[in-house]
């Protein structure tokens, strides 16, 4: 996995991690701006990751390739999901005073950005993972018997369109 | 090694018709380039690419996120022929887009 998708995975882990098992209810105004700040931080290096994974696809690569190298993150970005889902199930219960509202606003805004990267990345492992169709021996053959009666050309690239 | 690529003119009608922007086209063609005509020995012999064991296929799946036409994922199976790789020539006996 590259570091720009494993680094925000490993800092939502944390945060996740800590928000679950701290009293948000609780927490002090330097520690509200701090869960806030990283939140907005987080957004910020979810979105480069985002943007690095389609300029990479776009210049096209190896399914294989793709599929070994982000199918990891997308287990990450579960996990995330999965401990977040338990985050906004003790909130919704609870009465929270304002800073702890703002704190979980910030963090839903956050896992909106988690939940629409998961997705992303899902549909493109899929596709990269697709089994490929059966053998086609009839297309191979006449490609064969072409090239055996030399009706077939070295590619060339097209002209530019 | 660069190897010649042959191509038969359905394929190329094939390639030619894909629903993609004209560059993702552009990438497809940069592939063939960089994936298939210089494909390296490792690549070819390893029996993940192989279409069956000790037959004289093997497989090149590209991935593409086709960002200036429709924005969604395409993958582009090419199959082809090394049987004749000794004389730098492999044969794409087909593709498929799916």
């Amino acid at each position: 996995m590259a570091t720009v998708t494993k680094l925000p995975i490993a800092f939502a882990e944390t945060m996740a991690s800590v928000l679950e098992t701290s009293n948000v209810e609780a927490l002090a105004p330097q520690e509200v701006s701090t869960h806030i700040g990283m939140c907005v931080y987080l957004q910020g290096l979810f979105a480069i990751a985002r943007q690095s994974i389609t300029e990479r696809v776009s210049q096209g690569m190896d399914a294989r390739t793709f599929a070994a190298e982000y199918e990891p993150a997308l287990a990450g970005l579960e996990a995330i999901l999965t401990t977040t889902q338990r985050i906004m199930t003790k909130a919704q219960t609870s009465v929270l005073p304002q800073p702890a509202e703002q704190v979980i606003a910030s963090y839903r805004a956050l896992m909106d950005d988690v939940m629409s990267l998961r997705e992303f990345l899902a549909n493109v492992v899929a596709k990269a993972k697709m089994p490929a169709r059966p053998f086609d021996w009839k297309r191979a053959q006449e490609a064969e018997a072409a090239f055996a009666r030399g009706e077939t050309k070295p590619f060339e690239r097209s002209a530019k369109r | 090694m660069s190897y010649f690529v042959h191509i038969t003119d359905a394929d190329r009608s094939y390639l030619a018709g894909l629903p993609l922007s004209d560059t993702a086209k552009e990438k497809v063609e940069d592939f063939i380039d960089y994936a298939i005509a210089q494909v390296g020995d490792a690549f070819r012999n390893d029996p993940a690419n192989r279409t069956q064991p000790g037959g004289r296929y093997f497989h090149r799946d590209l991935l593409l996120l086709d960002v200036w036409g429709d924005g969604r994922a395409h993958r582009i199976d090419f199959v082809v022929n090394d049987e004749h790789a000794h004389v730098g020539v492999l044969i794409v006996v087909y593709v498929d887009h799916q």
